[in-house]
């Protein structure tokens, strides 16, 4: 029984992008309704960064799901990094048609100009640092258009913030930046995220005691919150079926906090 | 796949790592705190070191003064019980006590201390002539030499046989000038003043010590041969250990080297058997 719910506990911290998933917290949510509000505008692009594990593709596709019924929108989670297959690509799924053989980037502004929409079409661009500095700037060129808006996302490392001031510094019309979460934000990350899932149980056994060490250890990001607490409900998992007299099942364990820290590579043990 | 034993191990490590930085920290500050107190400590023996020597000279000169005091609590057994009590209490006074008597006076002191025993020595030599006046017996005997081991085994019994005698009063009294006999021996020992010995060799006689008495007799003799008490001490004393002819030879001999009436008297008692 005991089992069952730490392995129900752990499935929720499965690192994988769903929009069903995403948690609203009040910092969060205002920052979804700033992109929202921006992505209104008549803005050429909005670059989302932040660090790795900040919850920028939680933020695309959340956006994604929001605005698909209403207007048209692609998101594109794993860059597309062939240039040709990029162009057929967004022919396809903006005009619906299929190219075949190469396409490059003039052929691709000439369907552009010919197939002219009512509703702009929002293109999603998820781990847009992994394209090439030369296919960047025909994007940047085709948001010059004005008739593809672009929402992109990148890591903000240093590299990346020369990416941003090279390409995107005069034509960027909104950036929002994700941050971490602190640890009373991290608290209610877990414990939305695990009543959403119905794991009321594994909601009631974290205290801003053990929030607090798991925010020190994840210095509050999302991704290692996830996988983290995956490790820790996949040892109560093994606890539970193995010497369930070791685990206290109305407290989190720092020990085993800190054992699935040490797991995960997050403590250098 | 988790390996849960492994993982407790590296978590027990992960958990003494951890905690090493702070156990370091406290050591550190622990050895500071020491180093600290014990510098702190050098300092103030330092400090104490600059002021001490005019103490320590004070407590030297109270502990000289304190030597002093002692030797003259010594050499005057009647002033002791005072000095010694208000003394001690208050280091003033004893200065001011070593102050008082000035060495060169010190023999001024002996001979106060002296005078009593002096006293008592001629009362004792007053009683037995007072005796041999009445009586008058002639007990010849030509030659008797007394090897003085001869006497050593005789000597040990009389006394024993002669206190059983006595009352316990007398026995408490005998404590107490056995004490003042030591006393007056290391008082002896120190000056070797024959007045000492001759006080001795009296009080030994008294309590009927007569080896001790003869010995302590032969000694005042050798320092001062013209000491009429002594010889009469001397004298009596070998009668008293059997050695009568010695006894008679001795006074025999010092009569015709002094003319001592004393000696006359006691030969005379000697002889006629009055004094045993």
């Amino acid at each position: 029984m005991e089992s069952n719910i730490f392995s129900s506990s752990k499935d929720v911290f499965l690192d994988a992008v769903n929009a069903k998933d995403y948690v609203q917290l009040d910092r969060v949510s205002t920052i979804y309704q700033s992109l929202k509000n921006s992505v209104k505008k008549p803005l050429k692009m909005v670059l989302l960064y932040g660090k790795p594990g900040t919850g920028k593709s939680m933020f695309l596709s959340k956006l994604y799901q929001d605005l698909s019924s209403s207007q048209q929108v692609h998101l594109y989670q794993t860059p597309i990094l062939d240039e040709s297959e990029f162009f057929k690509t967004l022919s396809k799924d903006l005009f619906n048609i299929k190219y075949i053989g190469e396409l490059n980037f003039t052929q691709f502004l000439v369907i552009l100009n010919e197939n002219n929409l009512y509703d702009i079409p929002l293109v999603l661009l998820d781990e847009a640092q992994l394209y090439s500095s030369e296919q960047m700037e025909k994007i940047r060129l085709l948001a010059d258009t004005r008739k593809i808006k672009f929402v992109i996302t990148l890591h903000k490392t240093e590299r990346e913030d020369l990416i941003a001031k090279e390409h995107f510094q005069t034509r960027i019309w909104e950036t929002i930046e994700l941050e971490n979460a602190s640890a009373v934000e991290l608290k209610m990350y877990i414990q939305k995220k695990l009543m959403k899932a119905n794991c009321f149980d594994g909601a009631n056994i974290f205290n801003n005691k053990s929030v607090q060490l798991i925010h020190k250890i994840t210095k509050g990001n999302y991704r290692d919150t996830n996988k983290l607490l995956y490790t820790v409900f996949d040892i109560y998992t093994w606890y539970s079926e193995n010497n369930p007299s070791k685990i206290n099942t109305r407290q989190i364990s720092n020990k085993i906090i800190e054992m699935a820290a040490i797991h995960t590579g997050l403590i250098d043990a | 796949m988790l390996n849960i034993y492994d993982l407790e191990k590296k978590w027990l490590t992960y958990k003494i790592k951890s905690f090493l930085p702070v156990i370091s920290i406290f050591i550190a500050l622990l050895i500071i705190i020491i180093a600290i107190y014990l510098f702190v400590d050098l300092k103030k023996l330092n400090i104490l070191d600059t002021t001490i020597p005019s103490t320590i000279t004070k407590k030297q000169e109270n502990n000289i003064s304190n030597a002093v005091q002692e030797s003259l609590k010594k050499e005057t057994p009647v002033v002791q019980s005072k000095d010694i009590s208000q003394e001690i209490v208050t280091p003033t006074r004893v200065e001011e006590a070593i102050q008082l008597p000035p060495r060169n006076e010190t023999p001024s002191h002996e001979k106060n201390i002296l005078e009593p025993s002096m006293a008592f020595m001629e009362t004792m030599q007053s009683k037995p002539l007072r005796q041999t006046t009445n009586t008058q017996k002639t007990v010849p005997k030509n030659t008797v030499q007394v090897p003085k081991k001869q006497t050593a085994t005789t000597i040990t019994q009389k006394p024993q046989t002669q206190l059983t005698h006595e009352t316990n009063s007398i026995t408490i009294k005998k404590q107490n000038t056995y004490e003042d006999i030591e006393y007056v021996i290391k008082r002896f020992k120190k000056n070797n003043n024959p007045a000492l010995s001759l006080f001795v060799a009296k009080k030994y006689y008294e309590l009927g010590e007569y080896k001790q008495a003869y010995n302590y007799a032969l000694i005042t003799n050798e320092i001062n041969n013209n000491i009429e008490a002594s010889w009469i001490i001397f004298s009596k004393s070998l009668v008293k250990l059997n050695q009568k002819a010695k006894a008679i030879q001795t006074l025999q001999q010092y009569i015709n080297h002094s003319d001592s009436n004393q000696a006359k008297l006691l030969l005379k008692e000697i002889l006629s058997g009055k004094f045993k």
